[in-house]
C-alpha cells in the first residue's frame, strides 16, 4: 500500500493551487459583494485555465477531456476547494459524466461542445416534492411521433441561469416506478422552456438555483438520453463520481483552507499575556480539525482508489458524504469559534466559509440519506463493509 | 543549439522554516525549483518559440529530491535533463567545475542560471561556471535576445542598467523582470514523465573534493560592524586587509 504522491500528482496539485491563488482567490470578495462573476472576468479565468489545460479534466481524452484517474481528479478537486463554487465551474468546468452517455450525433451537439467549454449543462432532477426520492418527480414525458413532448417543472437547477443545456429527469413509464424514469437533453432556447426566478441561497453567491418549467416542450428522439427507463440507473452510476469529488475532495480541501487560517489566527491572537494557541482548549479545536480532515481525505482516495480498481465504490462514496460533509460542519464552526467576534463579522471570510459549508451536509444525498443507505448495506452484506480481515 | 538551463531546488518561500540550536530544521518542509533558475527555464522556452532551433537541457547537482524541481523544468517543457545526484554540499567553485564539463560534453552554446540562490543567498555559480568555462558572462541579465551567434543583454549594474553584446557561447544569470515563468500544463506535466532523465553520481564527474565543509549552522546573532571604508580604492584595499588580518584575523 504505497500512499506517497508521485511528482506529476505534486505538480498538478502546485499548478492549480498557484492558479487558484494568483487568478481566482481575487475575485472571491468580489462576487460575494456584486452576487455575480462579472462575464468578462469568468471568461478569463476560463480562457487561462483551459490553456493550462484545467478545464473538464474529468472527461476522458477521446472526448477532448484529460481523462485523469478517479485518484488524480480527487487531488485536483481537493485544490479546487480552496476556492469558491462558482469560480470553479467558470475556470474549471462541471461537465457531469452523465453525458458520457452520449452516443453517435448527440456526442458532437451536447458532449463535446462541454468539454471545451463553449456550452454549459445542469442537472435538473429535483422538483418541490421530489429531492432525496428521485423517483417520486412528476415531470413527464410522452410520446409522440417525432419523439417525445415533456411538460413538469423542475427547481434548485444549479448553475441554471448560465447553462444553455438541461439535463432533465421524467416520468416516461408511470407504472414502472424507479424503472420508468428517462433523462433528456433540453436546450434551454427550446420553445415551451421556461426559466424561473433565481431562488437565493444562504450561500453560494455567484451561483443560480432557478426553477426550469416545460410547458409541452417538443423533443426529438435525439434528445433522449442514454436508455428509456434507465435514467435514475444512469444518474446513480454517474453520480456516485461527481458526488465524491465535489462533495468530498472538495469538502476537505475547504477545510483545510479554513484549518490553515484557524492555525495562523490562534498563532497571532494575543490573550491574557499569550497566544490563543497556548490555550488548551484552542488546541483541542486545532488537534480534532487536523485529526478530521486527514481521516476524510483518506477515505475520498481509498473511494477513488476502488474506483480506479473498477469495482462498486457506492457504499464508500455514502460514507465519504457523510464524514467529510460534516468534517466540513465542524472545522468552520470550530473557526468561527476560534475567530470569535471576528468569526461572525464580515470583515473576515470566515462567515462566508460558515455558510458556504452548511449545504454541504444537504446537497446530493443529505446525511440522514446516505446514512440510510451505509446502514442498509451494513445490515445486507455484514461485516465485509467495515472489516477488511472478513 | 542547445541551452542548459541550471536549475536548484530550495524551500517554499511560503515554508515555515524553524532554526533551531543545531542548525536548520528543514523537515515538513515544502521543496519548489528555486524561482531565480524558472527565468532561465522560461527564457530558453521562450528563445525556441520565437523561432530559434534549440534542445533544451536542465542539469541539477544536489540530492535526490531534486528530481522534483527537474520535473518541474521538464514540465514547463525542456527536452531532458541531467541529474548529478549527491547529498554532498559542494562549494560554487566545484560545482562550477562539474557542470562546465558536463557543459563541454554537450556542446551547449547558452547556459542560464539563477541569479542568486533562493536558500544560501549565493549569487556565486554562474560567474564561477562561465571562469570554469573561460565563456563571457551576463549577470542580472533583465531582457535578452539572440541573434546569430550573438547575445544582446540588459543587465543590472551598480549605476542602473546596460546593454551589451556578447558572442556566443556564454553564461547569463537571469532574475526578476526577464520573464514571468508559465506553470506547466496538466498535458505537459504528463509528457514530463516520459522525459529523459539522465542520473549521475559525483564518481561518473570525478569525484570532485569541495574546497569548503560544513561544519555548523547556527543563528547569527552578532549585529554587523556597519564599517564603511573611505579613501580611493587602493588605499581602500590596504586598509580592508589590514582590518581583516590584525581585527577580525581571518588572513
Amino acid at each position: 500500500m504505497d500512499f506517497s504522491l508521485s511528482n506529476e500528482q505534486k505538480l498538478l496539485m502546485q499548478t492549480v493551487r498557484r492558479f487558484i491563488a494568483s487568478d481566482l482567490a481575487p475575485l472571491e470578495e468580489e462576487v460575494e459583494s456584486e452576487g455575480e462573476l462579472a462575464p468578462e472576468k469568468a471568461k478569463a479565468i476560463f480562457k487561462k485555465s483551459q490553456e493550462l489545460g484545467l478545464y473538464a479534466t474529468n472527461i476522458p481524452v477521446e472526448f477532448g477531456g484529460a481523462g485523469l484517474s478517479a485518484v488524480d481528479t480527487m487531488l485536483l478537486e481537493e485544490q479546487f476547494g480552496h476556492t469558491t463554487d462558482i469560480l470553479i465551474r467558470r475556470a474549471f468546468g462541471n461537465v457531469y459524466e452523465v453525458l458520457l452517455k452520449c452516443q453517435g450525433s448527440q456526442i458532437e451537439r451536447w458532449l463535446k461542445p462541454c468539454v471545451t467549454g463553449d456550452r454549459t449543462a445542469s442537472i435538473a432532477i429535483t422538483e418541490p416534492n421530489a429531492g432525496s426520492d428521485a423517483a417520486a418527480i412528476k415531470t413527464r414525458a410522452t410520446k409522440t411521433k417525432n419523439g417525445w413532448r415533456l411538460s413538469g417543472s423542475k427547481h434548485f437547477v444549479s448553475d441554471g441561469l448560465y447553462s444553455d443545456f438541461f439535463i432533465v429527469s421524467a416520468v416516461t413509464e408511470p407504472t414502472a416506478g424507479s424503472r420508468g424514469i428517462s433523462l433528456f437533453l433540453v436546450d434551454k432556447a427550446s420553445p415551451g422552456v421556461t426559466v424561473g426566478k433565481d431562488q437565493k441561497m444562504m450561500g453560494l453567491r455567484g451561483t443560480s438555483h432557478v426553477e426550469l418549467f416545460f410547458d409541452e416542450v417538443e423533443l426529438s428522439q435525439d434528445n433522449l438520453l442514454g436508455e428509456e427507463g434507465k435514467g435514475l440507473r444512469h444518474i446513480l452510476e454517474t453520480l456516485g463520481r461527481v458526488r465524491l469529488a465535489q462533495v468530498g475532495a472538495r469538502a476537505v480541501g475547504k477545510a483545510c483552507h479554513v484549518q490553515s487560517l484557524m492555525v495562523d489566527y490562534a498563532q497571532n491572537r494575543e490573550q491574557f499575556g499569550k497566544t490563543i494557541s497556548e490555550f488548551q482548549l484552542i488546541q483541542q479545536m486545532i488537534a480534532d480539525n487536523t485529526i478530521e480532515i486527514n481521516a476524510a481525505r483518506l477515505m475520498v482516495l481509498s473511494a477513488a482508489f476502488s474506483i480506479d480498481q473498477g469495482h462498486d465504490a457506492r457504499d464508500l462514496i455514502s460514507m465519504v458524504k457523510v464524514h467529510a460533509a460534516e468534517t466540513l460542519g465542524r472545522v468552520v464552526d470550530r473557526a468561527v469559534q476560534v475567530f470569535g467576534g471576528m468569526g461572525f463579522c464580515k470583515e473576515l471570510p470566515i462567515e462566508r466559509y460558515y455558510r458556504d459549508a452548511r449545504i454541504y451536509r444537504i446537497f446530493d444525498g443529505t446525511s440522514e440519506i446516505h446514512r440510510t443507505v451505509i446502514a442498509n448495506s451494513t445490515l445486507k452484506k455484514g461485516d465485509a463493509l467495515f472489516d477488511m480481515g472478513a | 543549439m542547445k541551452i542548459i538551463s541550471i536549475i536548484k531546488q530550495v524551500p517554499d518561500a511560503e515554508a515555515r522554516i524553524r532554526a533551531t540550536a543545531s542548525g536548520i530544521d528543514l523537515e515538513g518542509v515544502t521543496f519548489v525549483i528555486d524561482g531565480m533558475d524558472e527565468y532561465g527555464v522560461e527564457q530558453s522556452l521562450r528563445l525556441r518559440e520565437t523561432g530559434l532551433d534549440a534542445e533544451l537541457i536542465s542539469i541539477a547537482l544536489g540530492p535526490k529530491r531534486f528530481e522534483e524541481a527537474i520535473r518541474t523544468s521538464l514540465a514547463m517543457g525542456s527536452d531532458r535533463a541531467i541529474h548529478i545526484e549527491t547529498d554532498e554540499a559542494l562549494d560554487p567553485i566545484t560545482q562550477a567545475k562539474v557542470l562546465a564539463n558536463i557543459i563541454k560534453e554537450e556542446g551547449a552554446e547558452l547556459v542560464f542560471v539563477g541569479g542568486k540562490e533562493a536558500d544560501w543567498d549565493s549569487a556565486a555559480l554562474g560567474p564561477a561556471v562561465a571562469e570554469a568555462l573561460g565563456w563571457p558572462h551576463s549577470d542580472w541579465t533583465t531582457k535578452l535576445v539572440v541573434s546569430g551567434s550573438s547575445l544582446s543583454v540588459t543587465h543590472d549594474s551598480d549605476e542602473g542598467s546596460e546593454t551589451l553584446t556578447l558572442p556566443l557561447p556564454a553564461v547569463v544569470t537571469t532574475q526578476q523582470g526577464l520573464n514571468e515563468p508559465r506553470y506547466p500544463t496538466l498535458p505537459n506535466i504528463m509528457k514530463a514523465k516520459r522525459k529523459e532523465l539522465k542520473k549521475l553520481a559525483l564518481s561518473d564527474v570525478g569525484s570532485p573534493s569541495g574546497k569548503t565543509q560544513l561544519l555548523r549552522q547556527e543563528i547569527q546573532t552578532k549585529s554587523r560592524l556597519n564599517k564603511v571604508l573611505t579613501g580611493d580604492a587602493a588605499e581602500a584595499a590596504k586598509e580592508l586587509a589590514r582590518l581583516l588580518h590584525e581585527e577580525a584575523k581571518v588572513i
